[in-house]
């Protein structure tokens, strides 16, 4: 009885020697846990560090500057002394010309690059996944992914010149074939399709790295099991590889939601003219005519600004309507 | 000329094709400016922003040899004051350029002579050519894959045509005045309908390259050189290039060479335009620190007979020798050993760069026109020759008021006048796409003109000029 009432005595003391000494130990300890932690993940930090750095110089600062698309920007005054105007850019733009258009145009773009672009990685993948020779998978591995390390100039150049009319090898082929030759860059019809399959052609190989490296992932011992009761590769694919892969690619189907609005700006400037004007004008490369070229700071910013708050939406709405249908998410 | 002038240059490069955005991306953060900017935009902005200075003020203490050369040229200084009655660049003049090696139709004189036709005159003789050209396989190789005529610039070349009719579409952009003084648009008249009518016959019986739309100038070179083009619209000393490159690759009569300017249905004599009267425009930042050098600097290096020498025809001993008083350009331009046109090769040793230059015709002269076949063609289309229209500087209104819209019409107007050349739109709806332009506010845009006009008109009486 004695003992447990010094007990409970020495408890409490000991309880409330440690609250007074409290916040000091905590830090010194948290101190002593980052140092060591520190230490010896140091490398891994170093690497981390690069990154950070970059997104905060290059995204997160620059966003300070994005209030110019409510102001009326004058170089002298700087961005913190220019005018306000409020929305006036936004319903400029509402009220342009062009406005519909170009963003009929950017989703468009979006929507065939989504529905033909983002399952051929995924099938071309599983196809390289079922290879058993090693040599030759590296090989068509390898191949596929090359072009993706070619600028954008050259590829641009390279469709000109076998779509070309004059000695094209593509209409060199159709007129083999009996056909009329086409001339492929000036007709709008064509202007979607060229731009989507060059892209595909440029990037499926490269796009299917990270589904290959998400297949390796998947436990072997779940085929073998499949194979003694007895399944047939087919088989195999749709109920382990497939859903294996499911995460991936939801994760991978949010991202390319949420860049919606986003077109290779490069690629259109290079691509359109006049004649596919109506199929090709999308919003990047009017940002630069009238803002860069033209030197309407604001009215650009406001149009980017509009631009990105439409991908942020769909992001955060693709992300939220994934978590509820099937549990995977960003975030 | 760091020895001549005895100031060291700093020289910061940026790629060409990137230097308006890099420029424009400077300019606008206002920091890290170089003492001396060659201005990609309309300077005045910036001037009254205070990120260039005045120069009218070292014009007059400082300008030896612009006072020189405006004394000549009065236009000059009109066109480059600003609505504050301020200067803030200097430019070059290149009134002369024209005449002394000018713009305008180029064609295969071999193959016109094996198909036994003479030089093309009025728009019929260009209908029947061209249909020769694709008819006759004057290339003898046996297949008709002959391209009659191909262009550069996209569609924007092919607006030249207008020059037949009267009208002034391409460098002038269809602003012009009529004989009253008073700016017209000259897409919205009938004649600009005939033209375009007359293009897409061309067009759709196979006689304009199938890719006029998109040929950039290296499409244009790659059909030439290929034996495939029999006409084009362009400088006359490309002509020199394009042979000796036809040479290399085994057409040894290859002759391609400036023919006269075509007459148009309505009898109308034909004309080509200036491609502007001034070039360049090159500021002092306000972080020059001496901009008293800076100033006397490009005084003598955009101004100066001595330069204007140097940057016309070269490097005495390298590109030129003098005989007798006269200069005679040498074989490294005349005969280039990589095959090059006269200004490509001066270019290649560094003279005759982009950058604000007044050209003497004299000196010009030398240089485009050493060919004696070149000097008689040039001075048969001379009295063709007409100035494009200038207009004065955008004041801050007017430049909110036409800047987007003259965006939406040029872009509107290039794709639908491509559509009726290649036949995507019937040419039934011409109607509409005038009327079209007149509700995109093409009459708000020609009343800022006709002002504009105006203030350069009664600049340049300041000057005395006219």
């Amino acid at each position: 009885m004695f003992n447990k009432y010094v007990n409970n005595i020495a408890s409490n003391k000991y309880v409330n020697n440690k609250a007074a000494e409290g916040p000091l130990i905590k830090v010194q300890s948290a101190l002593s846990w980052l140092c060591r932690n520190i230490a010896r993940d140091k490398y891994l930090i170093l690497l981390v560090l690069f990154p950070v750095i970059y997104f905060i110089v290059f995204h997160y600062i620059p966003m300070y500057g994005v209030i110019i698309a409510f102001k009326d920007f004058s170089p002298s005054k700087g961005i913190l002394g220019s005018p306000w105007v409020g929305l006036r850019w936004f319903y400029e733009f509402f009220n342009s010309n062009y406005a519909f258009r170009l963003i009929r145009n950017v989703l468009l773009l979006n929507l065939y690059n989504l529905v033909w672009g983002f399952p051929i990685p995924i099938m071309f993948a599983l196809l390289l996944n079922e290879l058993k020779n090693g040599l030759f998978k590296r090989i068509v591995q390898t191949v596929s992914y090359l072009p993706h390390f070619i600028s954008v100039v050259v590829i641009v150049g390279m469709v000109v010149i076998f779509l070309s009319p004059y000695g094209g090898i593509i209409n060199v082929i159709i007129e083999k074939l009996g056909y009329k030759s086409i001339n492929f860059m000036s007709k709008p019809e064509w202007f979607r399709t060229i731009y989507i399959a060059t892209g595909i052609w440029q990037e499926f190989g490269w796009n299917s790295i990270i589904y290959l490296a998400a297949l390796s992932s998947i436990d072997p011992q779940l085929y073998e099991a499949a194979k003694i009761d007895g399944a047939s590769r087919w088989k195999q694919v749709i109920h382990i590889t497939l859903p294996g892969l499911a995460p991936t690619i939801i994760i991978l189907f949010i991202l390319q939601v949420g860049r919606m609005m986003k077109v290779g700006f490069e690629k259109i400037i290079l691509m359109y003219n006049p004649a596919t004007y109506e199929v090709s004008d999308v919003i990047s490369p009017y940002v630069y005519r009238v803002g860069l070229l033209g030197g309407e700071f604001s009215f650009a910013s406001a149009v980017d600004l509009f631009n990105s708050v439409i991908n942020f939406i769909l992001l955060v709405s693709v992300n939220k309507l994934s978590k509820k249908l099937t549990d995977i998410a960003l975030w | 000329m760091e020895k001549i002038t005895g100031i060291k240059i700093k020289w910061d490069v940026v790629p060409s094709s990137q230097y308006k955005t890099v420029m424009q991306t400077r300019l606008s953060s206002g920091t890290n400016l170089p003492d001396i900017i060659d201005m990609p935009v309309d300077t005045y902005k910036y001037g009254k922003d205070g990120l260039i200075i005045p120069l009218d003020d070292l014009i007059k203490k400082y300008g030896f040899y612009a006072t020189i050369a405006f004394k000549k040229k009065p236009f000059l200084p009109a066109l480059m004051k600003t609505p504050d009655g301020v200067t803030y660049h200097l430019s070059g003049a290149r009134d002369e350029e024209i005449a002394a090696g000018p713009y305008g139709w180029l064609i295969r004189k071999d193959w016109l002579d094996k198909l036994k036709l003479s030089e093309p005159k009025t728009i019929d003789d260009w209908y029947n050519i061209l249909k020769a050209f694709k008819e006759n396989d004057p290339n003898g190789n046996g297949q008709p894959d002959e391209i009659p005529i191909t262009n550069n610039y996209g569609i924007a070349q092919m607006f030249n045509w207008g020059n037949a009719w009267g009208l002034h579409l391409r460098f002038s952009k269809g602003f012009y005045p009529d004989k009253d003084g008073k700016i017209q648009y000259e897409w919205l008249e009938p004649r600009a309908k005939e033209v375009i009518v007359f293009l897409n016959k061309l067009y759709s019986e196979g006689l304009y390259d199938k890719e006029c739309a998109i040929n950039t100038s290296e499409q244009q070179l790659s059909k030439v050189v290929r034996n495939l083009a029999g006409s084009a619209i362009e400088w006359q000393e490309s002509t020199t290039m394009w042979n000796n490159k036809l040479k290399e690759s085994g057409v040894n009569d290859a002759n391609w060479i400036m023919t006269n300017i075509p007459s148009g249905p309505n009898g109308y004599q034909g004309h080509i335009e200036t491609i502007g009267y001034a070039n360049g425009m090159v500021s002092i930042s306000k972080d020059c620190k001496n901009p008293e050098v800076a100033f006397r600097w490009l005084d003598f290096v955009i101004y100066s007979s001595e330069s204007v020498k140097l940057r016309t025809v070269g490097i005495e001993g390298i590109s030129y020798t003098v005989e007798n008083g006269e200069i005679k350009m040498t074989d490294f331009v005349l005969k280039n050993p990589d095959g090059l046109g006269p200004v490509e090769a001066i270019r290649s040793i560094g003279a005759w760069q982009y950058f604000p230059m007044v050209l003497s015709a004299e000196l010009t002269g030398k240089l485009k026109l050493s060919n004696p076949l070149h000097k008689e063609r040039a001075k048969s289309i001379e009295k063709q020759i007409v100035p494009r229209v200038e207009f004065a500087i955008n004041t801050d209104e007017e430049f909110t008021k036409i800047n987007r819209k003259l965006t939406d019409i040029s872009t509107y107007r290039d794709e639908m006048i491509t559509k009726f050349i290649i036949g995507e739109e019937p040419i039934e709806n011409w109607d509409k796409f005038t009327g079209m332009l007149k509700s995109m506010g093409i009459d708000e845009i020609l009343q800022v003109r006709q002002t504009q006009y105006d203030r350069l008109q009664s600049y340049a009486k300041e000057y005395g000029y006219r």
